[in-house]
């Protein structure tokens, strides 16, 4: 076939030498078409990324190519010698990386970067570099791209630097781009962009796009195939329409069902139980079949053949290989109703009241004090007895800053906190310290937050030790047993340290150390965005079990719309350190009234392709809370703003009970 | 920019003092003005009223730190310590206990060790990032491997060893250079050969093994593996790449050592017989001369506080993200 471009023929990859070495690839077959965006699906630690560097040969020195054949266009990419895939390399192949904030040079200009590799490949502009780097950075939407040409990564927000990078790829005028995972670290608002840029180019310059990531979402919007990567191994491919409608593979299925959404809310998330089994081995039978639902005898002891059954659709199990194919439940993806459990009028636990946070900013030999870092400007929040309040907004919008304060780690500079009838900033010493015992928190990166020197038991005592809860030595032990069993652990992890689990199983230990001192509300701070979808299903369904068992509030901060809508109750909106819209989720998702509220979802990447929402999107970054625009401080990006929105900030204006926004559109 | 360097500059002064106080008390554990004296006289049988006159004449008849017999602030101010450590703040270093002028001596003796320092400095900085640069281009080969036990090896032999071994065999054996010894102008090349290579190589084990270390730590970069992806030769990652990011510690690691130099070496200068500060540091200890160790501390102490100001300016030299503030 002429059209392919890129074709990939029983890839092996290993990493490590030795006795046992790493079967990151294991005989990986693809083929990539002219102009095509071909997606790489799978979870943490398949080898998506292993793939990617290996067609570039960028291998890691421990990794080696052992068998296989890669070819672009004619050229055999295995068999050239290292100067002519230089060539190659940024040449008819680019590629961009997972974390824009640390794949530039830190000490060179961007200018400088991009202008490398236009001097590598780009024969035709040699005489005139400069004018072309200024061209790459105007083609990926850098604004003011003269001034941007001198200056250094580190003045640049994170999108903009994944722009930059973008550029760098370009210079050489790609036929393939390959992207590991480009908009990851991202905020959605800004993703959004990445994704619009990069099928722009496409279609200008008709090249084709190699996009790994682990976001079914990401996926539906933008690809035309998708190939689904499991243990080192391909297990599904297909076109993205037929992939979304009738998903093959037991593995792809349980994907689908482990996004969280509101149509999930009433029920038990699918988890993927266990993990990735290790890859240092032979297998004998399916990689999948410890946690396959469907695992039959045969699955055990031999491995599934490749199953072409379409041009282009592929699977690897052994229910596909009879006739009797596709027994799977079609995956529901329309609107489910909301489950209105909200019945009884809810008592408010937690009540803040205009709380600010502002950091000094010092300069000076004196060191005065010449400004401030608004982080949080006024704060209002009411959380009731046994609900969930989710604080949603972009990284820097001030919703940690929030959870801190509450919990007096911070200092407010103004507002109230009031909890269950105590006033908490003016609480001091002794009585905050008891107190403590009734507000926990859970933070990202289970592993930063435990001392990897504890053993479990110690980490899950600690706070019962501080508070002088939990009784005696032998009580606790008990105690210990009983919470690890809440969290869905064995009693045995009381005696391994950290290290030894997985993410997600440490995050249930920073569950259960939280539960230890019987706390009334919890504040969770992006408890899964380190986690894969599938494990963060487990959290999620283990933080809602417990809120109905125990009662529990939770504060839930997260940038993930997903996760709102299928845990919370009511939603807060943050921008740049202010409430904008706030609301139970019904209200806030189904009909968003703010303008920058309605950007957020409509950037949601939805796991449905072809369902053509309206996209509003929006230009550039958040601005620094140290110089927050004058009036409205959204009126710089909202594509509704008017003449009066830079004059002064608006009101919150209530449109129900629980709902308010801050928008002049409102005001009559 | 200015505001932090005068800042800093302000920090520096209670360190000083702290130094200051350390060391004369230190100094005064051991010794007594009455040992000073008998030393300066010469040891034996002197009649006290010589003592107490040189005691008067040089200073030291007043109590160490407190006056009780004074009042007021001069309780605090007459005193032997405020008297001496007042003028060494206006960098007024006087006159030694011997009578000799203190920073006639310096002026004249910095020199010396100058030139030693600095050729050493220079030579072993190419010779050490030249060699890390190519095991860091063979990172994770055999050569890698027996580089760095090379290094371990040579960083676990005392300097000593380099220099007896190293006149031994050069001076005794081959009669290439003279063991020891100082000669102005230049005459004394012959002299400093010698304590320079032998500097250079003593410097190579640690040297070499902590700039690989800073190289092979830039290489595993992600911005490395980006201008990889951009199809760079290895040659260009290295040098344009990783060079400019691992030289950031490398050169501040440098300038704060840079004031330093005037110091000299106590030991080398006093192997090698060369009048430079180490070697009349040592000389001072050794007659108990109060004064000029004072004065070395406090200059070794001013040149380290200046070493860290002056690595805090290269910084923002160097690295774009760094600015003072
Ligand atoms: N430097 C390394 N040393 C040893 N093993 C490695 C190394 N890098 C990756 N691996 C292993 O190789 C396998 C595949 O890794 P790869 O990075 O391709 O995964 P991935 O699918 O890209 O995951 P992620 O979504 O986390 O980026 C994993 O088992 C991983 O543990
Ligand atoms: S082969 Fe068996 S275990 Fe593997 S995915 Fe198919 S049904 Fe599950
Ligand atoms: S007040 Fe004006 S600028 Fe602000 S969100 Fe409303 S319309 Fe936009
Ligand atoms: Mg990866």
């Amino acid at each position: 076939m002429s059209d392919t471009l890129l074709r990939i023929k029983n890839l092996k990859t290993w990493l490590g030498r030795g006795a046992a070495p790493v079967r990151a690839i294991d005989g990986i077959d693809l083929e990539i078409k002219k102009g095509e965006t071909f997606a790489l699906l799978g979870e943490s630690g398949c080898g998506k990324s292993m793939t990617a560097l290996s067609i570039m040969r960028l291998l890691p020195p421990i990794g080696r190519i052992v068998d296989g054949s890669i070819h672009l266009g004619e050229t055999s990419l295995l068999d050239l010698p290292e100067n002519r895939m230089r060539n190659e390399r940024g040449g008819r192949m680019g590629m961009i990386f997972q974390e824009p904030m640390t794949s530039l040079n830190p000490v060179l200009t961007v200018g400088a970067q991009i202008a490398e590799a236009v001097r590598i490949h780009d024969a035709s502009q040699q005489q005139d570099v400069e004018t072309r780097v200024v061209e790459l950075l105007k083609a990926v939407g850098i604004p003011d791209p003269e001034q941007r040409f001198g200056e250094y990564p580190h003045q640049l927000s994170g999108g903009m630097k994944q722009r930059v990078v973008i550029a760098m790829a370009l210079a050489g005028r790609p036929q393939l781009l390959i992207a590991d995972e480009p908009t990851t670290a991202l905020d959605v608002t800004i993703q959004a962009q990445v994704l619009a840029l990069m099928k722009q180019l496409q279609q200008e310059s008709g090249m084709a796009i190699l996009l790994i990531t682990h976001d079914l979402g990401v996926v539906a919007e933008v690809a035309d195939r998708v190939a689904v990567m499991y243990a080192g191994q391909i297990v599904e491919t297909a076109p993205c329409k037929a992939f979304f409608q009738t998903p093959r593979h037991p593995y792809s299925q349980k994907l689908f069902h482990s996004i969280p959404g509101r149509d999930k809310r009433s029920e038990r998330l699918a988890v993927i139980e266990g993990t990735v089994p290790p890859l240092d081995q032979e297998f004998s039978g399916c990689r999948f079949a410890d946690r396959c639902d469907a695992v039959m005898l045969i699955c055990r002891h031999q491995p599934p053949q490749w199953d072409q059954y379409a041009e282009g659709q592929g699977v690897r199990c052994h229910l596909q290989e009879g006739a009797e194919a596709a027994v799977e439940q079609p995956v529901s993806l329309g609107e489910g109703s909301v489950a209105v459990a909200e019945n009884s009028p809810p008592t408010p636990l937690l009540g803040v009241n205009d709380l600010k946070v502002h950091f000094p900013i010092h300069k000076g030999i004196f060191r005065r004090v010449v400004g401030h870092v608004r982080a949080v400007d006024g704060v209002s929040l009411e959380i009731p007895v046994g609900q969930t309040l989710a604080v949603v907004g972009e990284s820097g919008c001030g919703k940690t800053t929030v959870g801190k304060a509450i919990l007096q780690l911070i200092k407010p500079t103004a507002g109230q906190v009031r909890f269950d009838g105590d006033e908490l900033t003016r609480l001091r010493g002794e009585a905050l310290r008891r107190r403590r015992a009734d507000l926990q928190i859970i933070f990202q990166d289970p592993m930063a937050s435990m001392n990897p020197r504890m053993l479990v038991r110690n980490i899950i005592e600690e706070g019962m030790l501080a508070q002088g809860v939990g009784g005696h030595a032998a009580e606790r032990q008990i105690r210990v047993a009983q919470l690890l069993g809440q969290v869905g652990l064995p009693a045995s992890a009381a005696d391994r340290y950290p290290h030894e689990f997985s993410g997600g199983q440490r995050q249930r230990i920073c569950v259960a150390r939280a539960l230890a001192v019987e706390p009334r509300l919890i504040i969770c701070d992006e408890p899964t965005s380190a986690l894969d979808v599938s494990v963060q299903a487990q959290i999620l369904n283990l933080l809602q079990a417990l809120q109905q068992q125990l009662g529990l509030s939770y504060l839930f901060i997260t940038h993930d719309i997903a996760v709102v809508a299928y845990l919370a109750h009511e939603v807060a909106v943050m921008y740049l350190g202010r409430v904008v819209e706030r609301g139970t989720v019904a209200e806030v998702l189904d009909d968003p009234q703010h303008p920058y509220t309605q950007a957020l979802l409509s950037a949601v990447p939805v796991a449905e392709p072809g369902g053509k929402r309206k996209r509003i999107h929006l230009e550039g970054d958040m601005p620094s809370p140290s110089n927050p625009p004058a009036g409205c401080h959204f009126h710089p990006r909202c594509p509704q703003a008017m003449e009066r929105c830079q004059k002064s900030y608006p009101k919150a204006i209530s449109l129900s009970e629980t709902r308010a926004v801050s928008c002049l559109l409102l005001e009559q | 920019m200015m505001a932090y360097i005068v800042r800093r500059a302000l920090y520096g002064i209670p360190i000083l003092i702290g130094v200051n106080v350390i060391t004369f008390m230190l100094f005064f554990v051991v010794n007594s003005p009455e040992d000073m004296a008998r030393m300066h006289l010469g040891m034996k049988r002197v009649a006290p009223e010589a003592i107490q006159k040189w005691k008067q004449e040089h200073g030291y008849d007043k109590p160490l730190l407190y006056n009780a017999a004074a009042s007021g602030t001069e309780s605090l101010t007459d005193t032997i310590f405020f008297e001496k450590s007042i003028k060494l703040f206006q960098f007024e270093f006087g006159s030694s206990d011997s009578g000799r002028d203190i920073g006639y001596d310096i002026s004249q003796r910095m020199w010396p060790s100058l030139a030693i320092a600095v050729p050493t400095l220079i030579v072993g900085l190419a010779i050490n990032i030249t060699f890390a640069l190519l095991i860091a281009f063979f990172r994770a080969t055999y050569i890698d491997y027996w580089s760095v036990v090379l290094c371990v090896v040579m960083m676990s032999i005392s300097a000593l060893f380099y220099i007896i071994g190293g006149q031994y065999v050069v001076s005794k054996l081959l009669h290439l250079v003279p063991v020891s010894g100082y000669d102005t102008g230049l005459g004394a090349v012959k002299f400093l050969i010698l304590p320079v290579i032998i500097g250079v190589i003593g410097g190579i084990g640690s040297g070499t093994r902590w700039y690989r270390t800073l190289f092979l730590e830039e290489i595993n970069k992600d911005y490395v593996r980006t201008a990889r992806s951009k199809g760079l030769s290895e040659n260009r990652v290295l040098f344009q790449h990783v060079l400019k990011n691992a030289m950031i510690p490398i050169l501040t690691g440098v300038v704060v050592i840079l004031p330093l130099l005037f110091m000299g070496s106590l030991i080398t200068e006093n192997f090698f017989g060369i009048p430079g500060l180490g070697s009349y540091t040592i000389e001072a200890i050794n007659r108990q001369d109060f004064a000029i160790v004072r004065s070395m501390v406090f200059l070794g102490s001013v040149l380290y506080i200046l070493g860290l100001i002056l690595t805090d300016i290269s910084y923002t030299l160097v690295d774009p993200r760094v600015r003072l503030s």
